[in-house]
C-alpha cells in the first residue's frame, strides 16, 4: 500500500472572527484595537453578519497580520472559492461584534515550556493540563489548548498562560494569564491572589493597578463586555472593576 | 557508590565556596573520605578558601581534557587526611567542563570517595548546570534578602528539571543553608525572616543558619575552612549543618536575638 499521504481526524483550535459592519474604516479600527489580543499569523475564520465584499475584508485582515483559512456558512460562503477559501460549518454560537471566539479542542496536546519532574498530566478530553509542583522563579507552565490548573504556588518570577481558564489552588505571585488566543471568556481564579501581572486576552492589569480589597485571598478575573478587567472577592461576591 | 551534594544559589557572593569548603571538610573530620570539586572554572576560589592556592599544579579541565591523571590533579588537605580539592583552572572557560568529560571524573572519583561536594559558579549558564547535574543532594545556599532568595527559587526550578536525577524522573534532595543571618536586623524587619524564606517562599527544608560573623572573612583570607574555628558562632553553625546533614538531630543556635546585659545596654553592643 502506497504510504505517501494519510488522513487523520483533529479538531483543531482556532478563533473565529465576526464582522458586524461594511464599512471600511470601521472594520481596520476594530481590528486595530482588537490586535494587541491576536498572535501574529494567528488563524482565523472569517463570519459576518451582513453580506461583504470578500476580497477587501481579506486584504484587511491579513494587513493587521491575521491569516484566514476559510470562512463559516453564510455570507462570504459564496465568495470563498474564488479566493481559495475553504467553507466551514458553524459549531458554536457567534457573537456580535468584531470578536475572537475560541473553540474548544477534543483533542488538546498538553505542552509545558519547561520540564520539569513534577507530574503535568494531561486529561486530554477537556483540554486541561494540570500541574503539581511549585512553580519556581524563571518557570514557565502553557496549556495553549485549554484550561490550566495549577496545584501549588506560582512563585514569582514564574508565569502561568492558559488558553482558556487560569485555576491556582496556591499562591499566586507571579503572571497569571489566561485567554491568550484572545478568548474573552476566559477568567482565571486564584486561592491567594497577589500576582506581578494579570492578563486575559491581551488586557492586562499590573499590581498597582490591583484593587486592594482584592490582594492576598481568593479572587476571581474575568472580562467585561466593553473590556474592562473585574476583580471579584471569591469569599463575598464583591467585584472591583478596573477599567483600562 | 559517593554521595554526590551540590552547594549553589543562582546568585553570586552568598556564600557557596565558604560553605562548600566547611561543609567538605566537617564531613572528612568525621571520617568520610571527601573531595570537593570546584567548578568555578575562569574564576576559581575555592584553593584560596581552602588554603591550597600554592599548591595547585593540575586542575579540573587538565583532568578533562587528558593532560593530567586525577590523581595528579587533587590536592589532599594538610590538616586532614581524608579531605581532598580538586581546583578549577583559572585560564579556561567554563566550555571547557564538557558532559562526557565531568561525568567520566565524577565517576572515578565516585569509586574511591564516600561524598563529592560540587562548588557551584553563580548563574544559571553552564557551570552551574554542569555542577548540578550529578547530584543526589543540593545544599541552596541563601542570603536573608530577596534577589538572593528570588534566585535561589530560579536554580531550584533548574535542579527540578534538567539534573540528571529530574530526567530520570527522580528528584534531588534539598536543603536550604542561610547565610549571613543577623537576628537582629531580622527582628527590626530589615531582613527576611528565617520561616518566610524556608517555609513561605522556597518551600525546603532547612538544613543550617550561619550567622552574620567577623570570622567567616577573617577565615576565608587565611584559607582556613570555618568550620575550623571552632570558637566561632559561624563555625559551630556549619559543624550544626554537617550533623544535621548525617541525621543527628541539633537544636537552632544563633538565630535570637541576644539579650542584652547591662553593659551592652549602657555601651552598645556590636
Amino acid at each position: 500500500m502506497n504510504e505517501a499521504v494519510k488522513f487523520s481526524g483533529r479538531m483543531l483550535s482556532y478563533s473565529t472572527l465576526t464582522v458586524t459592519s461594511s464599512e471600511v474604516s470601521q472594520i481596520r479600527l476594530a481590528l486595530d484595537e482588537r490586535q494587541r489580543v491576536a498572535a501574529i499569523n494567528m488563524p482565523v475564520v472569517l463570519d459576518a453578519t451582513l453580506k461583504l465584499h470578500l476580497g477587501k475584508l481579506l486584504a484587511i485582515v491579513r494587513d493587521v497580520g491575521l491569516n484566514p483559512i476559510g470562512v463559516h456558512e453564510g455570507h462570504l460562503a459564496e465568495q470563498a472559492p474564488q479566493y481559495k477559501l475553504a467553507v466551514l460549518s458553524k459549531s458554536s454560537s457567534i457573537s456580535s461584534g468584531v470578536k475572537a471566539q475560541s473553540v474548544a479542542p477534543i483533542e488538546a496536546p498538553a505542552r509545558p515550556v519547561d520540564k520539569t519532574t513534577e507530574t503535568t498530566q494531561t486529561q486530554a478530553a477537556l483540554g486541561v493540563v494540570v500541574h503539581s509542583g511549585v512553580m519556581r522563579s524563571g518557570q514557565s507552565v502553557t496549556n495553549p489548548d485549554g484550561d490550566l490548573v495549577i496545584l501549588n504556588d506560582i512563585n514569582a518570577g514564574s508565569e502561568a498562560i492558559a488558553g482558556a481558564n487560569l485555576h491556582v489552588y496556591g499562591r499566586g505571585l507571579g503572571r497569571l494569564i489566561a485567554g491568550i488566543d484572545g478568548n474573552p471568556d476566559a477568567s482565571i481564579y486564584c486561592m491567594h491572589l497577589d500576582p506581578a501581572l494579570v492578563s486575559i486576552a491581551g488586557v492586562f492589569c499590573l499590581p498597582e493597578d490591583i484593587p486592594a480589597d482584592v490582594l492576598k485571598q481568593p479572587a476571581r478575573i474575568h472580562l467585561e463586555k466593553d473590556g474592562a478587567l473585574v476583580f471579584t472577592q471569591i469569599h463575598t461576591g464583591l467585584q472591583l472593576k478596573v477599567n483600562q | 557508590m559517593a554521595k554526590i551534594v551540590v552547594v549553589t544559589s543562582g546568585k553570586g557572593g552568598v556564600g557557596k565556596t565558604t560553605t562548600s569548603a566547611s561543609f567538605a571538610t566537617g564531613l572528612a573530620k568525621r571520617g568520610f573520605k571527601t573531595v570537593v570539586i570546584d567548578f568555578d572554572v575562569g574564576l576559581r576560589n575555592l584553593d584560596l578558601i581552602m588554603g591550597c592556592e600554592n599548591r595547585v599544579v593540575y586542575d579540573f579541565v587538565d583532568v578533562i581534557t587528558g593532560q593530567a591523571r586525577l590523581s595528579q590533579a587533587l590536592i589532599k588537605d594538610r590538616a586532614i587526611d581524608n579531605l581532598f580539592i580538586l581546583p578549577a583552572s583559572q585560564t579556561k572557560d567554563k566550555d571547557a567542563l564538557s558532559d562526557e568529560g565531568v561525568a567520566s571524573v565524577i565517576e572515578q572519583l565516585s569509586a574511591e570517595f564516600d561524598y563529592i561536594v560540587c562548588d557551584s559558579p553563580a548563574g544559571i549558564e553552564r557551570g552551574a548546570i554542569v555542577a548540578m547535574y550529578h547530584a543526589d543532594e543540593a545544599l541552596i545556599v541563601t542570603n536573608p534578602e530577596i534577589s538572593s532568595v528570588r534566585d535561589s527559587d530560579r536554580i531550584i526550578g533548574v535542579l527540578q528539571s534538567r539534573s540528571k536525577r529530574a530526567e530520570n524522573g527522580d528528584s534531588v534532595r534539598e536543603h536550604l543553608v542561610i547565610t549571613r543571618f543577623n537576628p537582629q536586623r531580622a527582628e527590626n524587619k530589615e531582613m527576611l525572616s528565617i520561616d518566610m524564606i524556608s517555609k513561605d517562599i522556597l518551600k525546603v527544608p532547612l538544613i543550617g543558619v550561619i550567622p552574620e560573623c567577623q570570622s567567616v572573612l577573617e577565615a576565608s583570607n587565611r584559607g582556613i575552612p570555618v568550620i575550623n574555628y571552632e570558637q566561632s558562632e559561624a563555625g559551630q553553625a556549619y559543624d550544626d549543618v554537617v550533623a544535621r546533614f548525617l541525621n543527628e538531630e541539633r537544636p537552632y543556635r544563633f538565630i535570637d536575638v541576644k539579650k542584652k546585659g547591662w553593659f551592652g545596654r549602657i555601651f552598645g553592643d556590636q
